[in-house]
């Protein structure tokens, strides 16, 4: 499959619609599902593999189409022999994860165009099932995600014991393998440096904080993941009360940091915000983590009305787009370090000094 | 859950250290572990798992490490320097040593969510009993003895069995 019409565009998460959008980037909820009568994937031989990924293919294919996304709208890719550059893509658009694209034997992805609802097959659990959506909607996302999670029941029989659950490779998962986050922006609280502050609170109420990519990696930028840990002896709609009890907090912690910013400093933060801004129209060579802090400051500017001339969803795809995945494709080649970091600045330049409508 | 330590790998060692009174919970991986000198790194598997089951999880539990699943052949031993089981029947063969550990990580040990339809209806019964249990619950704790009673009289009705 083809997935150079990826690299150009952007999910319709990225929009930067939604409920509290200035600070929810995106609500995602996931569902951790296996098939009966075979093991998990650490056991599953070559044979096993293969036939689940048969099976798991038309089942989901099946169950999007019925979902609503319509025959035309689904994508399935096998993942097996796929081009490693390709596999960075996905994880980039943030469609896979980094254990599906470094996995091994046969697996997939099946996503819809608009991006919202990706599965990935033969991942940790033979399912992992996401709706992903643009501000804090995480309601909405269940909603459609329980829909799709029934029309695949009906094509295959899940491993489930009515004691524990959804039964699940590992038990942090185990009950009704729901992962429910938010990728939330916090610069305010970031520069303010109340940030440990705030995150022990979270901690404290038993959900967890992470990077922006998920499990393991360092939280980067001004962006971070929030999810809940407890999966079993807690509903679907209990573990999504539980953020939406949280979230709402943390938000008016942000939106206070933000004004008495304003209030305190604002010469200091319309500097910081245009000097980022300038960099990235101007700069020559640029790295990416370079490019995650000033898209940071200036998405900030945005929402405080410092900037005035930029959609809040061009920015948001953008830190999409300028990753190195996304610059090789869009260039065409495959890049070093210096060239892309050359590639990534000239393509920063033309999405953001007006001369290229294509994103618009 | 990962390791503290690394951030990478998944935590399979779990330790409550108390010093001075004050308890702290510590999750590690394997390796990490065995750096921090919780694990001696150069003994058999099994070794290793006793000693560490023995020493923090209950002497009881040490006997579980060589229990292996009929159905995939996975051990607990596995599951624990892995952090994955082997397959959904390991959960009825482990269950007696995997029960504290799910209460420890999860807080709760008795699924209250979704029910596939495939699981039949006396499956999805019991889940609409266990739903209207914690409400039962929540009513007493708010006092609302009016709510509860009616909460406990839907039970009733559920509990009677399911027709012909």
């Amino acid at each position: 499959m083809d997935l150079e019409h990826l690299a150009t565009a952007s999910g319709e998460w990225l929009r930067g619609a939604g409920p509290e959008s200035d600070i929810v980037m995106s609500s995602r909820v996931r569902l951790a599902r296996n098939v009966e009568g075979f093991p998990f994937l650490g056991r599953a031989d070559v044979e096993q593999r293969r036939q689940l990924e048969a099976i798991l293919r038309d089942a989901v294919t099946g169950a999007l189409a019925d979902a609503g996304e319509g025959d035309a709208g689904v994508l399935y890719m096998p993942l097996e022999d796929a081009a490693d550059l390709d596999l960075r893509l996905l994880v980039e658009r943030h469609l896979i994860s980094r254990e599906l694209a470094d996995g091994e034997g046969a697996r997939g992805v099946a996503f819809s165009r608009s991006e919202g609802t990706a599965v990935m097959v033969n991942e940790e659990d033979h399912l992992r099932a996401q709706v992903l959506r643009s501000g804090l909607e995480l309601e909405a996302c269940w909603v459609d995600l329980d829909r799709l999670d029934d029309a695949v029941a009906e094509r295959v029989a899940y491993a489930f014991s009515p004691d524990l659950g959804y039964l699940t490779a590992c038990p942090t998962n185990v009950g009704t393998g729901m992962r429910v986050s938010v990728m939330l922006h916090l610069p305010g609280l970031v520069w303010t440096e109340q940030i440990p502050k705030v995150f022990e609170s979270i901690r404290r109420m038993g959900l967890a904080v992470r990077g922006l990519y998920g499990e393991g990696t360092q939280a980067s930028g001004d962006f971070f993941q929030v999810s809940n840990q407890r999966t079993l002896g807690v509903s679907e709609t209990e573990i999504i009360g539980s953020l939406g009890s949280v979230v709402p907090r943390i938000l008016s912690y942000e939106r206070r940091a933000r004004e008495g910013l304003l209030e305190k400093s604002r010469r200091q933060v319309d500097d910081r915000v245009s000097r980022a801004y300038g960099m990235l129209r101007h700069a020559r060579t640029i790295s990416s983590e370079e490019t995650l802090l000033f898209l940071s400051a200036v998405r900030l500017g945005v929402n405080l009305g410092l900037i005035d001339d930029l959609p809040i969803s061009r920015v948001n795809e953008l830190f999409i787009l300028s990753q190195p995945a996304h610059l090789q494709k869009i260039s065409g080649q495959v890049l070093e370090r210096e060239a892309r970091n050359a590639a990534r600045a000239e393509f920063l330049r033309l999405r953001l000094n007006g001369r290229d409508s294509a994103g618009a | 859950m990962n390791c503290e330590k690394c951030q990478k790998k998944v935590a399979t060692v779990h330790l409550t250290e108390i010093v001075d009174d004050v308890k702290r919970e510590v999750n590690l991986c394997a390796e990490c572990a065995a750096e921090q000198g919780l694990v001696v790194p150069a003994a058999g598997g099994m070794e290793v798992l006793s000693g560490l089951v023995g020493e923090h999880v209950g002497k009881e539990l040490a006997a579980m490490a060589g229990l292996r699943c009929p159905a995939c052949g996975h051990t607990f031993l596995a599951f624990r320097t892995q952090g994955r089981l082997g397959c959904p029947k390991d959960y009825e063969v482990f269950s007696e040593a995997l029960t504290p550990l799910l209460e420890r990580m999860q807080g709760g040990v008795e699924h209250v969510g979704k029910v596939p339809a495939s699981a039949g209806p006396a499956a999805r019964q019991r889940a609409e009993i266990v739903a209207l249990q914690r409400q039962l619950k929540l009513a007493i704790d708010h006092e609302d003895f009016e709510r509860a009673a009616d909460l406990r009289d839907r039970i009733r009705e559920k509990e009677e069995p399911v027709g012909p």
